[in-house]
């Protein structure tokens, strides 16, 4: 039984960054801080702290699953464990996003930033 | 040490769980990194690297660790509350040895080991006996228990080497006062010399306090108590100034002294002081201020502050020279060459009175430290008590242990998470000791009131009462809680499962040996060692 995904908004930026980077494949934790950094322009460079201490959170919380075989064939080394988004993790990440989008619209109607 | 050495290193500040779990794959990703950092040829970008880990290991270890506490906490309180007959008894027994323990430090403490609550009590010097007190008439040899108004008038105006020296009453009155024309009613009083409060460095909290001036007059002054004031005037402001009456005496308060001062007499809370000029009004028929013939009269305590840069010795010596000087000036004219002599061999012993007079320190000394150690008995009864409870528990929960060590949970943190619940149970009964100590601490000052019925000691819980508490539940912790913890823990798994159901063996026959052996062993040992001891 998982909670409200409004009571774990807002998220932190480490737990949102892992969730879109596991939104389109399963990934190990290497491929996640890799995706993450090539995504922000290397603005965003997750540490192993962050992102093992994220990763152990994320799990408590059912937003991810760790998966039990390797989804890459051609992976050879068994030290890699690969993380899968949840159908609960893959809500709460929307609610995030309607989140900032509500903001962004805000700051937009205000006049604070332009575009579209 | 290589970087993967290093970086192991910095590992050790997770908990021991999110290591095993994470750390090959932290240790692995960084190596990645790094190895990243160099290709592209940047030293700074390797140190950024390490700094970064440096600061996860300081920021997010912590995190860590607080998130296992956290996790074993709310674990150990659903255990609890799982068993809630368990718990109450645990509980009770150790809030009972904790209660115990503290109201006895309690008193102990403030008997025997407080300083004064004054300004640096710790250069507070006694030239007269702490232990001593009433008033002794007639002749007196060797150390000088009390002194008499004159001597202490001598000490006051020639001894070098004090800053400022005071006298008190060495013993407390039960004076009749009433307000204006009110009832009569009996209080505490002493009488002072006039820089008493001033050597204290204890100001008036209303008014003022006596001066010099209320030595060289009889002033009809008094200054009251906090408690006299919020008890008989209600807190009133407009205090300053009111007439009372004091047996025969007609005084005017001029000052009230602060919550929580009790004076120079550990034990003594007086309601009021007066100088010392006021004497015969307040006991009529007797003069104390005076001696005459050979009956001095002795009831004074004296105080002094040293000069700065003085050493005892040196004030010692100048309170000697004039103290012996004042004998023989005294006796020399009254007394035959022989009597004099004997009379002259008298001295003054200097000390230092970080804790003040006290009448009852040595009377009740031997007595408290014994009790001081019964009642730590007591408290390890209680701690077998629980131990044998957690023995006991820990046969009846060792499928539910074998289960979590077999789903691969080292020893460590299930012996962690079994203390966590231990400290736990500890840290309630401590507080319900908490509250049980201030009847213990009432019915022991009831105890003591028939030897010292002037003592008032209010039970309060100081720093250092409460480090006592906290230390007394710590280490009941660990003498309830660590040999139940190792026991249970060492149940092989697989021989658990195998003997779920049926006798079992190996370390589930050992816990029930244990629990056994505890209780008719140790607990027999500690009920009789009291017995035996007295």
């Amino acid at each position: 039984m998982h909670p409200d995904p409004a009571s774990l908004i807002p998220l932190p930026t480490a737990v949102f960054h892992i969730l879109v980077a596991l939104a389109d494949r399963d990934r190990h934790g290497y491929s996640i801080m890799q995706d993450v950094a090539a995504r922000t322009n290397e603005k965003v460079q997750l540490s192993p702290g962050t992102l093992y201490s994220s990763i152990r959170r994320m799990l408590e919380q059912g937003l991810i699953e760790e998966l039990t075989t390797s989804p890459e064939p051609s992976n050879t080394d068994e030290r890699r464990r690969y993380y899968r988004l949840s159908r609960f993790g893959r809500r709460v990440a929307a609610a995030e996003v309607d989140r900032l989008d509500a903001m962004l619209k805000q700051a937009r109607a205000t006049g604070l930033v332009t575009g579209r | 040490m290589r970087a993967p050495g290093m970086y192991r290193a910095l590992l050790w500040c997770y908990p021991s769980a999110f290591r095993q779990e994470y750390g090959g794959e932290m240790l692995q990703l960084f190596a990645e990194q790094l190895g990243e950092a160099r290709q592209r040829g940047g030293l700074l970008l390797e140190a950024r690297l390490w700094a970064r880990a440096t600061f996860d290991a300081a920021t997010i270890g912590p995190k860590e660790h607080g998130h296992v506490i956290l996790q074993d906490l709310k674990y150990a309180g659903r255990t609890m509350a799982a068993n809630p007959g368990f718990t109450a008894v645990a509980i009770l027994s150790l809030a009972l040895g904790i209660g115990a323990n503290t109201a006895i430090f309690s008193v102990w403490n403030r008997v025997l080991m407080a300083a004064l609550p004054v300004q640096a009590p710790e250069q507070l010097v006694m030239l007269t006996d702490p232990n001593s007190s009433g008033v002794q008439v007639g002749s007196s040899d060797g150390e000088r228990g009390l002194m008499t108004y004159a001597e202490f008038e001598q000490i006051h105006d020639q001894a070098q080497g004090f800053a400022s020296v005071m006298a008190s009453e060495s013993s407390l009155g039960r004076w009749p006062l009433r307000v204006g024309d009110g009832a009569w009613t009996e209080v505490r009083g002493r009488m002072v010399s006039g820089r008493y409060f001033a050597v204290l460095g204890v100001p008036a909290a209303i008014g003022r306090t006596f001066s010099v001036e209320d030595d060289r007059q009889v002033a009809p002054h008094a200054v009251i108590s906090h408690q006299f004031w919020q008890r008989s005037f209600g807190g009133d402001p407009g205090v300053l100034g009111k007439a009372i009456t004091v047996r025969k005496a007609a005084l005017t308060i001029i000052g009230v002294m602060p919550a929580g001062f009790t004076a120079e007499t550990s034990g003594d809370q007086p309601d009021l002081w007066t100088p010392l000029r006021m004497q015969s009004g307040l006991s009529p028929g007797s003069d104390r201020l005076r001696d005459t013939g050979t009956e001095k009269i002795m009831w004074l305590h004296v105080f002094g502050r040293l000069t700065p840069g003085v050493s005892i010795a040196q004030a010692s010596a100048s309170a000697n020279a004039i103290f012996k000087n004042g004998l023989t000036s005294y006796y020399g004219a009254a007394l035959p060459p022989d009597k004099a002599r004997e009379f002259l061999n008298q001295r003054l012993v200097v000390k230092p009175a970080v804790g003040g007079a006290s009448r009852i320190r040595s009377q009740f000394a031997d007595p408290l430290n014994i009790l001081l150690a019964a009642v730590g008995v007591v408290l390890l009864i209680a701690c077998c008590n629980v131990a044998n409870l957690l023995l006991a528990r820990g046969a009846s929960r060792r499928h539910e242990i074998a289960l979590r060590l077999s789903l691969g949970a080292s020893r460590a943190r299930l012996v962690r998470q079994l203390l966590t619940e231990s400290l736990s149970l500890a840290v309630a009964g401590g507080m319900a000791g908490l509250v049980l100590a201030s009847g213990f601490h009432r019915g022991l000052l009831w105890l003591m009131s028939d030897a010292a019925p002037d003592l008032r000691l209010d039970f309060g819980l100081e720093p250092r009462v409460l480090a006592f508490s906290f230390a007394v539940t710590l280490a009941a912790a660990v003498v309830f809680g660590v040999l139940p913890a190792l026991l249970a823990t060492k149940a092989d798994a697989s021989e658990s499962f195998k003997g779920q159901g049926r006798t079992s063996s190996g370390s589930a026959g050992q816990l029930r040996w244990a629990a056994f052996w505890w209780r008719h062993n140790w607990l027999s040992l500690c009920h009789s060692w009291p017995a035996r001891a007295y």
